[in-house]
């Protein structure tokens, strides 16, 4: 039922700055195993920008746009789900994303393959790996003292000193630009590695 | 500086005993013609009646459309409470509040029946008393050591808080005059349209940051630019933010007394003509040129109006601000954003939104809503969700697998009586 070698990933992510992030790790992990083929014939980016629940508009977009789509029909289809720890957490805000469901329904609808990367806690710990890259974007100088706050915290705090407001889930032009990945990754290469493997790469964390 | 805690309002309009415990930002949700603007009228009249003169109050006193009409309500009394920290050498706790019967006609006039001001440290347990006052006497403290046992002379449209304002030796002034400077600002602008019309003519001895002149956005901005820089790069980054295709925002500085206009203004008039006019230009990236800023879209005229009016409001100490429907004209994909950037531009003030979107209520935490409860009278009776209920619709809505925005909508506009029962099981019961 499925070719052996035409295989299609999926990557799902919750907002546009998270997309951004996602692909730059992907063309950067091909450019640092020096451009060698990655293990998919295609990669699709989902994005759950904007209004709606995450859950049911990805799976709507998986159904139409790959299972119900004669061009993927013979693909392996591997979905990437590119999420913070705390969308599991329960808020005062909407119900939590339901880990197992999700996938239950992937699976349901055609996926062959599900990963998860999940960020701890959320994917601003990331950026904010490389924080100098954060201050020469925000032009906060050289001499620009780190408030004493952590992850989201922080980078809305980091903004708000550049004169910008961060609205996590929405796209933050620049940022991902600004951001130094070999410093990025040289510290979050094991949770990536289920992508890495995936797409073909097992540097056991001696290339990034 | 003053941080609100709490407010009650009572018998204004449909208002039927509201009490809000003020977050960051508190938002307001209900069925159409409920009460949600009465809320933000009450709330602002609440506190134009402590700062109006005398003969105002009489004239608010009066006022009929703020007059309860509702059967179950007519006439009855307005109540209004404020209890806030106040930062002056320490950190107290105060409570403010009065009550006025309103006018039955020109033969019975208004009357403030009940005033009370109480005071304490703010890791005291018992608040002091510094002013009681019934409708038989009227009593004040004098003195640190005494008690609330002066007798004071105040008419029926004078309160007590007012008169002793005068009293430069009384120990507790900072507060009086805390409640004295007490000011709201209501954002009604549903068409921001005419903000953005150059004025030439402005008050007498302009304050150019006010919130309360007739300033447009234009002339506002260049003074923000020229005495606050930063606040105008915020404003002017997170407008290019929400829009990317404006690549900048210019501000053209028009000089009135080279173009020889000849106005004829009264010289008693509170009016004069502008030394200057401003306008605004925008670079939009689709544009071969740079276009005024009025060939924009309502949403953006919106949105900058309203980064203008929250940055002023933090400048200004407004402790306060009211933004009806902040959704108007506005992407509901951009919803998330704008609550992030009330939030991001809120330093000092707190905000109470009244909603129809039920995609903003998507982003709102569900602690600071307040829900209009289905009454079969007509009173506007709004109350906050308890944490059963917090948890009871997000079981909901994951149920219907829809967010909890959109569930609260369907539920409060009571479809079946199922809906109304539960409208009414979630919200938090005395």
């Amino acid at each position: 039922m499925i070719s052996d070698n035409k295989r299609i990933l999926i990557v799902v992510t919750e907002g546009p700055t998270d997309e951004e992030f996602y692909k730059r790790v992907i063309n950067y992990t091909k450019a640092k195993n020096k451009c060698k083929k990655f293990n998919f014939n295609e990669i699709k980016y989902m994005c759950a920008d904007g209004i709606g629940n995450l859950h049911r508009k990805m799976l709507a977009k998986f159904k139409i746009e790959i299972c119900n789509n004669s061009e993927y029909s013979k693909y392996e289809k591997i979905v990437c789900f590119c999420y913070d720890k705390d969308v599991f957490k329960k808020t005062n805000t909407n119900p939590p994303i339901n880990r197992d469901k999700m996938k239950k329904d992937f699976y349901d609808c055609g996926a062959s393959k599900i990963i998860e990367i999940v960020a701890d806690d959320m994917i601003e710990d990331f950026f904010l790996i490389d924080i100098q890259g954060i201050i020469k974007l925000l032009k906060l100088g050289k001499k620009y003292k780190i408030p004493q706050k952590e992850s989201l915290d922080l980078l809305k705090q980091m903004y708000k000193d550049g004169n910008k407001i961060y609205s996590k889930g929405t796209k933050a032009e620049g940022l991902v630009d600004a951001l130094n990945m070999d410093i990025i990754l040289s510290k979050i290469c094991c949770q990536l590695s289920l992508l890495c493997m995936e797409l073909g790469y097992c540097c056991n964390n001696k290339i990034c | 500086m003053i941080n609100i805690k709490n407010l009650c309002v009572d018998g204004f309009k449909n208002i039927h005993e509201l009490t809000i415990n003020l977050n960051k930002i508190n938002t307001f949700l209900s069925s159409n013609n409920y009460g949600k603007s009465n809320v933000l009228t009450s709330i602002n009249f609440g506190f134009d009646f402590i700062s109006a003169s005398s003969n105002d109050k009489k004239n608010m006193m009066s006022w009929k459309p703020g007059l309860p009409l509702n059967i179950t309500d007519f006439g009855k009394n307005f109540r209004f409470e404020i209890v806030f920290e106040c930062f002056s050498d320490e950190t107290k706790i105060v409570k403010y509040g009065y009550e006025f019967a309103w006018a039955k006609n020109s033969k019975q006039p208004g009357v403030i029946v009940a005033e009370y001001l109480k005071v304490k440290q703010n890791d005291s347990q018992k608040f002091a008393t510094f002013i009681d006052r019934t409708t038989e006497s009227a009593k004040y403290q004098s003195a640190p050591k005494g008690r609330c046992d002066k007798d004071i002379i105040i008419n029926d449209s004078e309160l007590i808080i007012n008169k002793i304002s005068a009293f430069d030796d009384l120990f507790y002034l900072d507060v009086v005059s805390s409640i004295n400077e007490l000011n709201i600002f209501v954002d009604r602008h549903f068409d921001a349209r005419e903000l953005f019309d150059a004025v030439p003519i402005i008050q007498k001895n302009n304050d150019n940051l006010s919130l309360y002149s007739d300033n447009n956005i234009a002339r506002t901005l260049y003074y923000l630019k020229k005495e606050h820089k930063n606040k105008y790069e915020l404003i002017i980054n997170t407008l290019m933010d929400f829009f990317p295709y404006i690549n900048d925002v210019k501000i053209k500085e028009i000089n009135l007394a080279e173009k020889n206009l000849k106005v004829n203004i009264d010289e008693n008039s509170p009016f004069e003509l502008a030394d200057y006019i401003y306008t605004l230009y925008v670079n939009d990236k689709y544009m071969a040129k740079t276009i005024p800023f009025n060939y924009m879209s309502d949403g953006v005229k919106r949105i900058l109006s309203l980064l203008t009016y929250m940055t002023l409001a933090d400048i200004k100490g407004v402790p306060l601000i009211g933004i009806e429907e902040p959704e108007n004209s506005v992407h509901p994909g951009l919803l998330k954003k704008y609550i992030d950037v009330i939030d991001g531009f809120m330093e000092y003030s707190k905000v109470i939104i009244t909603s129809h979107s039920p995609y903003l209520i998507n982003y709102i935490d569900l602690k600071n809503l307040y829900i209009g409860e289905p009454t079969s009278d007509g009173r506007a009776i709004f109350k906050s969700i308890s944490n059963k209920g917090i948890n009871k619709i997000i079981d909901y809505a994951e149920e219907m697998g829809v967010q909890t925005g959109e569930y609260l909508f369907s539920v409060v506009s009571g479809y079946d009586e199922f809906d109304l029962d539960l409208v009414k099981k979630y919200l938090e019961n005395d």
